[in-house]
């Protein structure tokens, strides 16, 4: 049976006071108004000085922003991400983590490499164009930052 | 016994007061010909680009930065979780003398969060691993120093 606190023998809490059982400050609440009255004198019950309203309002609606385009894909999907699509299976089988040159306009895989320039200057070879699209192979983006 | 590489590049770290601490900051030329420009580029392990730029920093310094080299908006995972849209550019940059084809990426972040007033601040460029990797480097931290050698 466990004693109350009151009721340890002063030995006894002399030798818990050395094991670091007891310690020598009073609990901080022992009844429900001291912990309203802490509330109070802190101003977290209440708050104190005046609020702006309209700065609340845009930091959570900048907030549910940020929230929305984390959980959401805001990216719209492009012709790029089509022909991506078209050769993902074969790509992820052979080129996983490699760079591809997309050209959107034959819809072909162009140049592949483990940069963007290697992967430019084969699709640049490859057709004799000088702009194409890019996509790493397995990954939703081609370089972090 | 290894013999010990003499590194053509030693720089110290730069002091950040805003920060209170110290950053390896290297000096980048970029451009070719009468366009090139010396910029500062916090060395980050972290970015898998070449050299990695904000737009805005882009305007500011005016900065001829080439050919663009994709149609369509390129996707950066940026350190926060987010998916931001960017571009590539061929630029010739300077390292250690010789110069090299290099790919910029551009990111715009300000456009990204449509703020009323944005809070972004401008992001000082980065020299990523596109071009850490070419290089033997080194950073003493307990020295503050950074160096770079060509390796083996």
């Amino acid at each position: 049976m466990a004693y109350l606190e009151e009721a340890y023998p002063e030995p006894t809490r002399e030798k818990m006071r050395k094991w670091g059982v007891l310690k020598d400050e009073p609990m901080p609440f022992h009844e429900p108004i001291d912990i309203i009255l802490s509330l109070l004198s802190s101003g977290r019950l209440f708050r104190v000085e005046p609020v702006d309203i309209t700065a609340e309002i845009g930091e959570l609606k900048r907030r549910v922003r940020e929230l929305e385009a984390r959980v959401g894909e805001r990216r719209k999907p492009t012709m790029a991400d089509y022909v991506y699509e078209l050769f993902k299976e074969e790509l992820e089988e052979k080129h996983f983590g490699k760079i591809v040159a997309i050209d959107a306009e034959s819809e072909k895989i162009v140049g592949i490499g483990d940069t963007i320039l290697e992967a430019y200057n084969m699709a640049v070879k490859e057709t004799g164009k000088d702009q194409f699209d890019f996509r790493r192979v397995g990954y939703k983006y081609i370089y972090k930052v | 016994m290894t013999k010990k590489k003499t590194p053509f590049l030693e720089r110290d770290y730069t002091y950040n007061e805003k920060y209170n601490l110290y950053f390896p900051i290297l000096e980048i030329l970029v451009g070719s010909k009468e366009y090139k420009k010396k910029i500062s580029a916090l060395a980050d392990t972290g970015c898998t680009s070449c050299i990695h730029l904000c737009k805005s920093f882009v305007e500011k310094e005016k900065l001829v930065l080439g050919k663009k080299i994709n149609k369509e908006p390129i996707p950066f995972s940026v350190a926060d979780g987010h998916t931001i849209n960017g571009d590539f550019y061929e630029i010739i940059c300077e390292i250690d003398g010789k110069e090299e084809k290099v790919i910029v990426s551009v990111i715009d972040p300000e456009k990204f969060f449509k703020e009323e007033e944005p809070q972004i601040e401008t992001v000082e460029p980065l020299l990523g691993r596109g071009i850490l990797d070419k290089f033997d480097v080194l950073f003493k931290g307990k020295e503050r120093k950074i160096a770079l050698s060509h390796p083996e």
